[in-house]
């Protein structure tokens, strides 16, 4: 949370005569690396275990599972329904003011921000990705399912013949879209002193008591990352068809 | 179109209902197919005909009967709903593969090449090794005379085309018996011919078939026999001459339709 | 749980200010999107360029930093040019106008695409059988155009406005006096922050399934012509 010394410093940094002190930031090129490489490997394993978490989840749904699919609708509604600002304080902070989460084995964990984020971040695109998993299961026609069935395919034989790869290649464009959006919230643990990209901008205006040059930077590092990011999904998209086909 | 009358027999399905809600549409039917033996089934739209035939391998839960394949009888208990349904999946699954069955729609899987559509089942309900499919596959691919397609996916291919790779694709599993619902009814009339000409000489390489049909003709040419379903009964059934004689006359009328 | 209760009204408070920040950025973006649609199908090009490089900037920049750098780079260059221009010394951006011209600015981007799409989604056959018959423009507009515009937009337009509701809790890290901001100060002097945000998440819940109802509602008055869609 922000606190309300940023108002002393703006006096300080309007008598500032540069425009942009890229040297600054070249100077701290360690700093942005660190934050790069935290928000890429936050983003990529929280994709990873979230997306694992998504199939099991979806399946759960799809088989409508007693009393587990209830479960799955509401940690679904849940997670989607609230932002993923107030799920992360809940973990970070909420959960560190129980004096049985503080002396338990859990602390390790849960009393570390970047492991909190972990969780956070895997919850939600669990939740975000399952539903895409569901939409593109429902769009497989039945008849193909049937066909399956009709040879003798146990349940995990049509999984993972049919359901799975079929699921998968509709649900595509709307994970791809689903990856970015993982890349944006991200930023969000830098107000839990994590030192992402964004934490780096903000680390390195805070010390210098500048504004643009961190700022500015972290949104040069955030365009190319998503830039890059993308042209890999839209690849990937062209590339469904060798990627399904063993 | 085989001579052996008194063979043995690989398909017995005893008094098969069905009821959808209040509505019951199968009331009760009875059907034995000898092996090498060529049964075709025909109807009106809404007699039951293509319901009966999922029911056979269960891909509808009927409400009563006893289906036997092979010797096997299928377990079955009441489910929730009040059809019935299979006990053991794993039964359920042998028996299903020795039943091979070709679909109106085809059903081909989209995403992948003709060569893999035959071979998928043969590798996970098998458990064939590739090389093994791959042969058996390559076997049934000319006999339904697409060998030339083997690359290609469903979706470059007309429906004529489709369906005879998923004719291939049944095939390859080496059932006992084949079932076919309807296979030429959302073809192109120009496509439905090669379908056929498949299934005849299928029929004459003597695979017990049950054909559920409205092709009078196929009917005519290859059955053994012939039922005739009205209202959720067999209305008639014999050689394939009652075609030319019908005895009763909801089978008398039907044919008159249909003409 | 005294103190709990004593920390409401503030945190009621911060359900208002939420509300009523979601709706005005909605409204903004709205505005935006209309405008950003329009221009990129019928406009000049340079115009479309620009919408096009709006677009990609709000895709590659997350939310949050849009936001920091809005507002405090935003003062900075009021502060900046004002000094250099010589007109004033020091101007106070208010929180609250930058939220809802960060969150509009945002979501403008996203709303550009909806109606966009929507638009494009149009069948021009009837449109055209509509002029071919003499309807005048203000009524083709208002009964041919505009009920297959909010048809397709429908979707996309509801999604954007849930992920809206949400994205305005980040306002809370600039210090305005929202649910999420609230909350935490009410939790932190209570030293309860674990209820206050819980709070404030079934805060968020209850807005996402009225939300929810209401456009399932707006769904069936305007969309229940379509033929498409799940009759199953």
């Amino acid at each position: 949370m922000e606190e309300r010394s940023w108002v002393e410093w703006f006096e300080q940094a309007s008598t500032n005569d540069w425009p942009l002190d890229v040297w600054l930031i070249l100077l701290h090129w360690e700093l942005f690396a660190m934050g790069l490489l935290n928000t890429i490997l936050l983003v990529s394993l929280s994709l990873f275990f979230g997306g694992i978490l998504a199939v099991v989840l979806a399946l759960v749904r799809t088989y409508r599972l007693p009393v587990l699919s209830e479960f799955v609708w509401l940690l679904t509604y849940v997670e989607r329904g609230s932002p993923l600002l107030v799920q992360l304080y809940l973990i970070y902070y909420g959960l560190s003011q129980f004096v049985f989460v503080r002396e338990s084995i859990l602390w390790v964990i849960l009393g570390n921000a970047w492991w909190c984020a972990l969780i956070a971040f895997s919850l939600n695109t669990a939740a975000y990705t399952s539903e895409i998993i569901r939409g593109g299961i429902k769009s497989i026609p039945r008849g193909e399912i049937e066909a399956a069935k009709a040879c003798g395919m146990s349940v995990w034989s049509q999984l993972r013949s049919v359901i799975l790869p079929r699921g998968f290649r509709y649900a595509l464009p709307a994970y791809g879209n689903e990856v970015i959006f993982m890349i944006h919230s991200s930023a969000v643990v830098s107000t839990i002193t994590v030192i992402d990209i964004l934490g780096a901008g903000r680390t390195l205006n805070g010390k210098y008591y500048v504004v643009y040059e961190g700022f500015l930077m972290a949104a040069l590092l955030y365009i190319v990352v998503i830039f890059i990011t993308t042209k890999f999904m839209k690849g990937w998209e062209r590339r469904w068809l060798d990627f399904l086909v063993r | 179109m085989s001579e052996v009358a008194e063979g043995r027999v690989v398909l017995s399905v005893r008094d098969v209902r069905k009821s959808f809600g209040p509505l019951e549409v199968l009331r009760g039917i009875s059907l034995e197919a000898r092996e090498h033996e060529v049964v075709s089934i025909l109807g009106s739209s809404g007699s039951g005909k293509s319901t009966f035939l999922r029911c056979i391998n269960l891909l509808e839960r009927p409400t009563g009967g006893e289906i036997e394949v092979d010797g096997e009888v299928i377990g079955l208990r009441r489910a929730r709903g009040g059809d019935l349904e299979a006990v053991d999946s794993r039964q359920l699954q042998r028996v299903r593969s020795k039943l091979g069955m070709v679909f109106q729609g085809f059903h081909l899987w989209s995403h992948m090449d003709v060569m893999l559509n035959v071979c998928e089942a043969q590798m996970r309900v098998l458990k064939r090794t590739k090389s093994e499919a791959r042969e058996r596959a390559e076997e049934e691919l000319l006999k339904v005379g697409m060998s030339d397609h083997v690359k290609k996916y469903p979706g470059q291919l007309s429906g004529g085309q489709q369906q005879r790779v998923a004719i291939a694709r049944a095939l390859a599993m080496d059932p006992k018996v084949m079932l076919f619902d309807e296979p030429t009814s959302a073809l192109d009339p120009e496509l439905v011919n090669e379908v056929l000409k498949v299934m005849l000489s299928l029929a004459s390489d003597g695979m017990t078939m049950v054909v559920v049909t409205h092709e009078i003709g196929f009917a005519r040419e290859a059955s053994d026999r012939v039922v005739f379903l009205d209202g959720g009964v067999i209305a008639e059934e014999g050689c394939k001459d009652i075609l030319l004689n019908p005895q009763s006359t909801r089978l008398s009328s039907f044919l008159e339709m249909v003409k | 749980m005294e103190d709990v209760v004593a920390y409401m009204p503030l945190v009621l408070e911060g359900f208002w200010v939420t509300i009523f920040l979601s709706v005005t950025s909605l409204g903004v973006s709205v505005l935006i999107g209309i405008f950003g649609a329009l221009a990129s199908l019928s406009g000049p090009i340079f115009l479309r360029r620009v919408v096009g490089v709006y677009v990609m900037l709000v895709r590659g920049i997350p939310d949050l930093v849009l936001m920091l750098l809005l507002f405090f780079g935003g003062q900075k260059l009021l502060n900046d040019v004002g000094y250099w221009l010589g007109l004033w010394d020091y101007v106070d951006l208010s929180k609250f106008t930058v939220g809802i011209l960060t969150i509009g600015f945002i979501f403008g981007a996203y709303m550009t695409e909806t109606f966009r799409g929507g638009l494009l989604a149009i069948d021009r056959g009837q449109v055209e059988s509509a002029r071919a018959v003499g309807m005048g423009r203000v009524i083709l507009f208002r009964r041919v155009i505009w009920p297959q515009l909010v048809f397709y937009s429908l979707p996309s337009f509801s999604n954007n406005w849930m992920v809206l509701m949400k994205t305005t809790a980040l306002v809370s890290v600039i210090g305005l006096n929202d649910v999420v901001y609230n909350s935490f100060v009410a939790g932190r002097a209570v030293r309860d922050t674990f209820t206050f945000l819980f709070v404030a998440m079934v805060f968020y819940l209850i807005l996402s399934a009225l939300s929810d109802g209401a456009f399932a509602l707006v769904n069936r008055y305007y969309c229940a012509w379509s033929t498409s869609g799940e009759r199953r």
